[in-house]
């Protein structure tokens, strides 16, 4: 029998100082929640979570610089601090919008910002975690709170069919990643990622269960993820959830369940496994290729952002196959520009929209430009980035991919992002040309005054897309001595 | 050695392992028996007698792999709370003798010997494990309540915090989404429930 002692892990105060973010968020929910038991107050816990998001920020300056392994299920580094930064900023970016957006709400609706800064606390964990346990915990705590997020406007019948979809099909899938987890241990006997990339240089050749299990746990990722294949839940997600909701699963739970599966792929050296590397490129074709073609048929804005969602991430994925460190690199730089620009569009979607009316139907931005300019550059600039124009953080992503491709010779996978990208242009741009059209006075509703916050956050969200855009080399430098002088 | 009257004492470790290996393959059936009976079952009822058998049997199987602890569990929580949900069912539709009739209508004898049967097999098997303790004999590694407590509250001390912080952000949805509450439109008009 061991001693207790021999495994105790919180030895050192430093141990706990790596993962302060992690544990200001953690109290931060447990404060919110004991202010609104005694004092019910939106804007008050509006402002308790945004300082649980900008508190949790400035400690990262104070996490270590060599990775620490946390209760050796966590592993603090800078690549994942760097994600838990993007992770933050989103959720301090989504508490300003959801004041606006749920300002109208009769009754509890402080609790959004407790299951907001559970949610974004889930993400920390998965971008950090080294270990199945850790793994899985962190994605159920993202996704029960979620689920919760997505039906917390429970008088709007769309919010509810569509929070019931997603916990049915998160449901399954987290049983299938269990599954896929157990195979892994039975081939490898380790549940740590060290410890698996320990077998996987040893082992010759990868036994089927291994492979199997792989496997599985793509699909529960790529459903995260939604990748095509399992993708069916998207749409009808992204448009019934209340619009701070889409963007919350739009950058947070998209963002770190790929920091998590890049860390997966780099331990089992995915881009040496033929076998791993084929599927997921097929599922890269697929989700590039059917994001973009579905995404022309879209008449919503929020569905023609979840189509386009989908190509995005297939996009990341080539990176991702590319593996190494400049694919990570590239992953990581791609990331910012999607969660940056993905922001400011549901932004702009839940700045005009309240809880019970929603303006997502393309047609709700018609001749925009000629009511309110400012928006409408604003969302031009979004929607431009998206398309990958120059002069937007968008494209300087794309060219990263590209260049990561090219070297690691995909041609297929480059190609294919060429060409779709060119597909999707046209639908970005056709929401441009709505919003150019001349006023036509019937039957458009006029937006409502746009709340202050939201206006800073979409202003600082554009200027950074534009900044980004025109000097890359500040983002590009900052990822490189912050996170890959050491990886 | 302890002798038994199933297994006799001369057999070796491997002879022994062997048995239950027989033993794992004779519950993994009834799980997967009556797992399709579950959801094959058109009455709600009668798939959760099926679904109690299933949470048995996997308690079971557990149990061989020797880990007793989360066998235990398996049963009072799974299979436990299958109990509560039919209690639930029955007390939500006790609406009166008519429905008193329609549930003694559910539960006909026939209905249980299924479960019944399947049960059986499981006790047999349990049984026969249980009067021969191999155990001792063949050096299966077994995992205690100690060693469970141990592990969860050193090596994974974390995640039992953070499965804390994941039940408290079920709850909240829970209370959120099923609180019910009266809404009053206008006070001329009828006060409705919402």
């Amino acid at each position: 029998m061991r001693k207790p002692e021999s495994v105790l892990k919180f030895r050192r105060v430093n141990d706990l100082l790596s993962i302060a973010p992690v544990l200001i968020l953690a109290g931060f929910s447990i404060l919110v929640l004991l202010v609104i038991a005694f004092y019910r107050n939106f804007i008050l816990s509006t402002i308790l979570a945004a300082t649980a998001f900008i508190l949790a920020t400035i400690s990262i300056l104070f996490t270590g610089k060599p990775p620490a392994l946390v209760n050796h299920i966590l592993i603090a580094d800078r690549f994942g601090m760097f994600f838990i930064l993007l992770i933050l900023l989103s959720g301090l970016v989504i508490t300003i919008l959801s004041h606006s957006y749920l300002r109208g709400l009769e009754k509890r609706k402080e609790e959004y910002h407790v299951i907001l800064i559970l949610g974004s606390l889930g993400g920390t964990i998965l971008a950090l975690s080294n270990h199945f346990i850790s793994f899985f915990i962190g994605l159920e705590l993202l996704s029960i709170s979620i689920y919760i997020l997505i039906s917390y406007t429970r008088d709007r019948q769309d919010s509810i069919e569509a929070a019931i979809k997603y916990l049915l099909l998160a449901g399954v899938t987290s049983a299938i990643l269990l599954m896929g987890m157990a195979l892994i241990y039975a081939a490898t006997g380790e549940m740590g990622f060290s410890g698996i990339a320990g077998y996987v240089s040893e082992a010759e050749n990868l036994s089927i269960l291994f492979s199997a299990g792989f496997g599985l746990i793509i699909t529960g990722v790529g459903f995260k993820m939604a990748l095509v294949p399992f993708h069916l839940w998207t749409p009808d997600v992204y448009e019934g959830a209340p619009a701070p909701t889409t963007a919350f699963i739009a950058t947070i739970s998209k963002a770190s369940v790929v920091v998590i599966f890049v860390r997966l792929y780099l331990a089992v050296n995915g881009a040496e496994q033929e076998v791993i590397v084929y599927i997921l490129s097929g599922i890269a074709f697929l989700s590039m290729m059917a994001g973009n073609l579905l995404a022309l048929l879209q008449t919503d804005l929020k569905r023609l952002l979840a189509y386009s969602s989908i190509a995005h991430l297939g996009y990341i994925l080539v990176a991702v196959i590319a593996g190494k460190d400049s694919g990570a690199e590239a992953v990581t730089f791609y990331l910012v520009a999607y969660v940056l620009t993905i922001l400011g569009a549901f932004g702009i979607v839940s700045v005009v929209s309240d809880h019970d009316r929603e303006f997502s139907a393309i047609e709700d931005y018609q001749s925009l430009f000629w009511k309110d300019p400012l928006l409408a550059t604003a969302l031009s600039v979004i929607l431009l980035s998206l398309a990958g124009i120059p002069l937007t953080v968008g494209f300087i992503g794309k060219y990263y991919l590209l260049f990561t491709g090219i070297e690691n010779d995909l041609w297929f996978l480059v190609i294919t992002l060429v060409i779709s990208s060119v597909i999707g242009l046209f639908y970005y741009v056709r929401v441009i040309a709505k919003m150019f059209d001349p006023v036509s006075t019937d039957r458009i509703t006029p937006f409502r005054k746009i709340p202050v916050g939201g206006g800073i956050a979409l202003f600082v969200i554009t200027a950074l897309i534009i900044l980004y855009g025109t000097y890359p080399a500040w983002l590009a430098d900052f990822i490189q001595t912050m996170i890959f002088s050491g990886f | 050695m302890k002798t038994s009257p199933l297994i006799s004492e001369a057999l070796s470790p491997e002879k022994i392992m062997e048995k239950i290996d027989i033993l794992f393959y004779i519950t993994s059936a009834v799980a997967v028996i009556s797992t399709i009976m579950v959801i094959t079952r058109y009455h709600a009822v009668h798939a959760l007698l099926y679904l109690v058998v299933s949470f048995l049997s996997i308690a079971l199987i557990f149990y061989f792999a020797g880990a007793p602890f989360i066998a235990a569990l398996e049963v009072i929580i799974y299979a436990g709370a299958i109990m509560v949900l039919f209690i639930f069912v029955v007390m939500m539709l006790n609406l009166g003798p008519r429905t008193m009739e329609q549930e003694r209508g559910w539960t006909t004898p026939a209905i249980w010997i299924g479960p019944s049967i399947l049960s059986a097999v499981l006790l047999v098997a349990f049984m026969t494990v249980l009067m021969n303790n191999p155990a001792e004999d063949t050096g299966l590694n077994l995992v205690g309540v100690q060693e469970v407590g141990i592990s969860l509250f050193t090596e994974y001390l974390l995640a039992v915090e953070l499965t804390g912080l994941l039940l408290m952000a079920a709850i909240i949805g829970a209370y959120h989404l099923g609180s019910r509450e009266k809404k009053i439109y206008h006070r001329y008009l009828e006060k409705t429930d919402q």
